[in-house]
């Protein structure tokens, strides 16, 4: 699961670039985002490109940011990964969304 | 209506590549912004984007391939039809022209040769070669009892100086390819020669001190050049894949 996104985002000179890939077996719906910090849940002015996309299992997708402010030490880089469903649903079913958290290091 | 704003590397092949700001059009193809497009390929466009089928529609020997799970857009232009390619080619032809051979050969070490031939001539040389950034020989001729000596350097591409002599210097050469220009100076026995390039828009003029002033231009895959060396004037038009050289002015064999 922790191999999906990078552990640390690079920000150098405003601008990362990286990678979101999906080891799984079944696709899935991927939105990525910036916080300010772990206690202010805000997006800082920058472009995440793309913000949300499908992966399709064993896909990988290169994201590439740019901060429109000053990067800051305290910024987290957020990706919510959901799976989707392989087919019709019978009965109760259970989704597990991951949220993966990483830290984002300014240059 | 709000159209999703996307980051691209577009990378023109063989010439350089850049991170922009790009947009998904309605019917979901992918737009440059005008400026982005005349950096990058070197193309004026009319309208504030373009769209990369439209791109692809006005030069089809170019390919632009959108790849976007890596959010890259390759542009291959092996025919060199966007005037970025053809600028690009032609700053390589300029800084290229003159240079010493062994600014080539990134390996030092020492090199040598001798030579002779039927009539009992002889000629020895040893040199030493840094780096394709200095190199110093020293040639012998026995029968003439008489040394000469050359050394040449290349610090960066863009300039490169040539010195020879025996028991004084009796040559030197200077060359510098910067931007759009290109100037190579040879002093020899006293009398100084100078050759001077100056491009842009594919449209180049060379001019020396040696009597000789050609202008080119280069329109892939047409080029038309227009020369005057000493009392005669050449005009030359051509076709083919290949650029023409702005250094070397027509030439038409005599009668």
């Amino acid at each position: 699961m922790l191999l999906q996104v990078a552990t640390v985002l690079q920000i150098t000179a405003g601008q990362a670039v990286t990678q979101v890939a999906n080891p799984s077996r079944e696709p899935v719906t991927v939105t990525l985002a910036l916080w300010r910090s772990l206690a202010d849940t805000t997006a800082p002015a920058a472009l995440v490109s793309p913000a949300a996309f499908l992966l399709e299992s064993s896909a990988t997708q290169t994201v590439r940011i740019r901060a429109r402010e000053a990067c800051g030490p305290a910024w987290r880089w957020v990706a919510t990964l959901t799976p989707l469903a392989a087919g019709p649903a019978r009965g109760a079913t259970l989704t597990l969304v991951s949220r993966l958290v990483a830290k984002v290091s300014c240059r | 209506m709000m159209l999703l704003q996307v980051l691209v590397l577009v990378n023109l092949v063989g010439v350089g590549e850049r991170t922009v700001e790009a947009r998904y059009a309605a019917d979901s193809s992918l737009e440059l912004s005008a400026g982005d497009v005349r950096d990058l390929l070197g193309v004026a466009a009319s309208t504030p984007y373009i769209s990369v089928p439209d791109l692809a529609r006005a030069y089809p020997a170019a390919t632009f391939t959108w790849l976007p799970r890596r959010l890259a857009l390759i542009v291959d232009d092996p025919r060199a039809v966007l005037p970025a390619s053809q600028a690009a080619q032609a700053a390589l032809q300029r800084s290229a022209q003159g240079v010493p051979g062994f600014a080539y050969r990134r390996v030092s070490g020492m090199y040598g040769a001798v030579a002779a031939d039927d009539s009992g001539r002889s000629i020895a040389s040893l040199g030493y070669a840094f780096r394709g950034l200095v190199t110093v020989e020293g040639d012998y001729l026995p029968a003439l009892h008489r040394g000469q000596w050359q050394a040449a350097l290349a610090p960066v591409p863009q300039v490169s100086l040539a010195v020879a002599g025996d028991r004084a210097v009796a040559s030197a050469a200077l060359r510098v390819a910067a931007g759009p220009a290109f100037a190579f100076a040879t002093w020899q026995a006293g009398v100084v020669a100078l050759d001077v390039l100056v491009a842009s828009h594919g449209v180049s003029l060379f001019a020396s001190t040696r009597g000789a002033l050609l202008m080119t231009i280069n329109r892939a895959p047409l080029a038309v050049q227009v020369g005057r060396s000493g009392k005669s004037t050449t005009a030359r038009f051509s076709f083919g894949p290949s650029p023409v050289s702005p250094f070397f002015l027509p030439y038409i064999p005599p009668r």
